[in-house]
């Protein structure tokens, strides 16, 4: 399953890099949130991603990102978060393209997720993620790209998950 | 186009479901145990004390649907009365072996979980971090703990046997998925 769906994307991402209509990159940063996750707390993530703009409105982006979860801290004592570093590709639909003002866009996606903790065994897997995002257009290359994002890893039988609040500038060859 | 639009639906409302799923059936807990400081002072070479999460009522509520321990650690507070360093070790057993009458026997009885423990002359506060720090056997403690309840056994080697463990908290990170 994890192969097919992964051929799925690299297929996506082929056919977009051929016929891409526009290509773009960005760079982002903002909150992640541990979601059921105890022993972790609230941190923050960054990244940087590729843009290839498909017809009727649907992309492609390849992404890198690093993230550390915050300190867990209960009564007893607290514990540093875990740091995860993961590698996705992303399919989008609405919201590309160089409009002036705001245009609202759906995402998913899949990723290799590696991650590592202090007295912990280093883990990597794979998961999935989507959500929602705002791209606000200026006019001109540049453009503002708000999303939030659910992720789930699948881990040893059961998944560890979080969500992303994130917001970047994505600048647009060509414009 | 439309074909596209069909293809790309089909690939982003699987991710979400599965993310809805998953959020609603699996999560990781902490629980932490406190061990009566009453049982824990140390004039011989070894001690014990019994850990019984299911006393604890999240671990009551998931105890069934357990998929792994991520990890265990403690938290203790030790005096060492002596004048010189001292060394301690802790042991994790399912149940207490009333046979057992020395640290030599624990050590041939027992699976240790923890090693590396210097404690100077007065206080020492083992935080929760830096326990997992000197963890060992994590697979037998992780399987030992999924039991819910066990024995951890303190020793140490260093004469005189003047050890005082003030306050001692067992910590068991688990992930539970129905």
């Amino acid at each position: 399953m994890k192969k097919l769906i992964l051929a799925l994307f690299l297929g996506i991402l082929m056919t977009a890099t051929a016929s891409a209509a526009g290509i773009g990159f960005g760079a982002y940063g903002g909150m992640s949130i541990p979601i059921v996750q105890e022993d972790q707390g609230n941190g923050t993530v960054f990244g940087v991603k590729a843009k290839f703009k498909m017809i009727g409105g649907i992309s492609v982006e390849p992404n890198i990102n690093f993230m550390k979860y915050g300190e867990a801290d209960f009564g007893f004592g607290a514990r540093d978060g875990s740091k995860v570093s993961y590698y996705g590709l992303d399919l989008l639909l609405g919201g590309m393209g160089m409009p002036v003002g705001p245009r609202f866009y759906i995402i998913g996606g899949a990723a290799l997720y590696s991650v590592t903790r202090d007295n912990d065994e280093d883990a990597s897997d794979f998961g999935l993620n989507g959500g929602l995002g705002i791209e606000i257009g200026f006019g001109g290359p540049l453009a503002l790209d708000i999303r939030g994002k659910g992720h789930v890893i699948i881990f040893e039988g059961a998944s560890k998950k979080f969500a992303t609040i994130t917001g970047g500038l994505n600048y647009y060859f060509g414009m | 186009m439309k074909n596209l639009h069909k293809i790309a639906w089909a690939l982003i409302l699987p991710m979400f479901l599965a993310i809805g799923g998953c959020i609603i059936i699996a999560a990781t807990f902490v629980i932490d145990y406190e061990i009566d400081s009453n049982d824990l002072f140390t004039a011989t070479d070894f001690e014990y004390f019994e850990v019984d999460l299911t006393d604890d009522a999240t671990w009551n509520d998931h105890k069934d649907e357990i998929a792994y321990i991520d990890n265990v650690g403690f938290v203790m507070s030790i005096d060492n009365n002596g004048a010189a360093d001292a060394n301690g070790e802790l042991y994790i057993a399912r149940t207490h072996n009333s046979s057992i009458t020395t640290a030599a026997q624990v050590k041939s009885n027992t699976t240790r979980i923890l090693s590396g423990l210097v404690l100077p002359p007065g206080n020492t506060v083992v935080d929760w971090a830096t326990s997992l720090g000197y963890v060992e056997g994590v697979d037998s403690l992780k399987a030992i703990a999924e039991t819910g309840t066990f024995v951890i056994y303190a020793t140490t080697e260093t004469l005189p046997f003047d050890l005082h463990i003030d306050a001692a908290v067992v910590i068991v990170t688990v992930t539970a998925s129905k």
